[in-house]
């Protein structure tokens, strides 16, 4: 029996450019990053008979997206034993235009290759996508306190490796529970 | 690392129409009196519409529809596939993992850079692209690729030349974690995925993966395995190297190895054979 299809001009169209963008934010290179989305939207269509509908479709989409643009990085640091480059490109054309969350993007693209995939995963919803502590839990498959505990870690983490960096950065530690 | 209280991802979901009606009131009124805000929301509309003039609909889909055709025909192949290499494993997985084991003659290797802990040669694969399947069950398969550089399956036992390449196959299943071990015909245990770091590696689950590059196989006689083993936490590699090198003395070589692993561990292998 065949499982009803998704209207994919709908999904492009409400969709495309957040998988896009993600996978350029991810790869780093517009050829890989087109490559990427394509594959991104197959896995859409394959999986969406699968979509519950706890998060909503965006967050969905998002979490496809990152879990294909992670794997994809690990399976190429793999193969070329080429750790991930730490240096970070910003886009000269971005259209970002907020300091604070370019510096947030960056800060979490330089350290990716040191963290675990779940912190990985944690932080990249959180800092990255800017999603609610509620919406990157759910993305992640976890509760919000194990979310915030991955936090605290990438915190950590990070502070450590930037520390060695810039040794005057200053960090706020606390990942506070939104609801409170 | 501050927080703004209305980030770019929910003007993403404002503009897709997935605010709730309070969010969405919230944000509304936060947009009239907030002007670098609403410049945000601004810059997120024209983006959209530059994202749609740089890749239009009508260009995404052609490549979509050919890339899901692709795909469709890939799905076709697997399902025959595994359905040929499952039917003897079938008999003797009662907790239905699906093993096999891959003999394989290995060279040792003359380039370093494309030298795999055993010496079997690693090279990019061309046999065959990546496959990504739904899958409920594990598995661990492969294909060869003849002189004539077309690919087919291979069968578990077959006697193989050296220098054809193999490309492993496996299948996820529910599990989350996965590494593939070799044991060659001079009895070393060896380690092909991941590569590096002492745990197993993140997969995604229910998908069906190739590994991302090939083996070439030289004239070493003797057995091979390939064992891949999969579970739902990231588990030291040394657990499942130590278990195969205690399996080195019990195997006989119409056998698949059985690694004592803890139960939630599961195991898949293939085999080939050389003369």
């Amino acid at each position: 029996m065949d499982a009803a299809q998704p209207d994919i001009h709908d999904l492009y169209i409400r969709y495309g450019r957040a998988i896009y963008r993600r996978c350029q934010y991810f790869l780093q290179n517009d050829y890989e990053a087109h490559d990427a989305m394509h594959e991104v939207f197959i896995k859409v269509c394959e999986k969406y008979n699968s979509y519950k509908g706890n998060a909503s479709l965006l967050t969905w989409v998002v979490k496809i997206t990152t879990n294909y643009c992670l794997n994809l990085l690990r399976t190429k640091r793999a193969v070329w034993h080429d750790r991930y480059q730490q240096t970070v490109k910003v886009d000269a054309n971005s259209r970002i235009s907020d300091t604070d969350q370019l510096e947030r993007r960056e800060i979490i693209h330089t350290i990716l290759d040191k963290l675990e995939p779940d912190i990985q995963q944690a932080a990249i919803y959180y800092y990255v996508d800017e999603m609610k502590q509620e919406e990157a839990a759910a993305a992640c498959g976890c509760s919000e306190p194990t979310l915030r505990k991955r936090l605290q870690r990438f915190l950590m983490i990070a502070q450590r490796e930037l520390k060695l960096i810039d040794s005057d950065i200053v960090f706020d530690n606390l990942i506070n529970d939104e609801k409170s | 690392m501050n927080r703004p209280k209305f980030s770019r991802f929910m003007l993403e979901q404002y503009l897709s129409g997935e605010l709730s009606d309070t969010e969405r009131q919230e944000l509304e009124h936060a947009l009239a009196e907030n002007p670098k805000l609403a410049e945000q929301l601004n810059d997120l509309k024209n983006d959209i519409q530059n994202f749609t003039n740089e890749i239009p609909y009508s260009s995404f889909v052609v490549e979509h529809e050919k890339r899901l055709a692709i795909n469709q025909q890939k799905l076709s192949i697997k399902r025959l596939f595994n359905i040929r290499t499952w039917w003897p494993s079938l008999t003797l997985a009662a907790s239905a993992t699906a093993v096999f084991i891959l003999f394989v003659n290995s060279d040792r290797m003359q380039n370093d850079n494309n030298v795999a802990n055993n010496g079997t040669t690693i090279v990019s694969t061309d046999i065959n692209s990546q496959t990504h399947l739904k899958g409920s069950s594990i598995s661990l398969s492969a294909h060869i690729q003849e002189p004539n550089k077309k690919s087919r399956p291979a069968t578990a036992g077959e006697i193989v030349a050296a220098g054809t390449k193999v490309q492993l196959y496996y299948n996820v299943g529910n599990f989350s974690y996965m590494a593939i071990i070799g044991i060659d015909g001079l009895g070393n245990v060896l380690r092909y995925w991941p590569e590096q770091g002492e745990q197993l590696t993140p997969i995604t689950s229910d998908i069906s993966e190739t590994l991302p590059f090939a083996l070439t196989l030289d004239s070493t006689h003797g057995r091979e395995e390939f064992i891949a083993v999969f579970a739902t936490q990231p588990l030291p590699i040394d657990i499942i190297l130590k278990a195969a090198q205690n399996t080195l003395n019990e195997s006989s070589p119409n056998q698949a190895r059985q690694l004592n692993l803890p139960n939630d561990v599961k195991q898949a292998s293939f085999w080939l054979i050389k003369k």
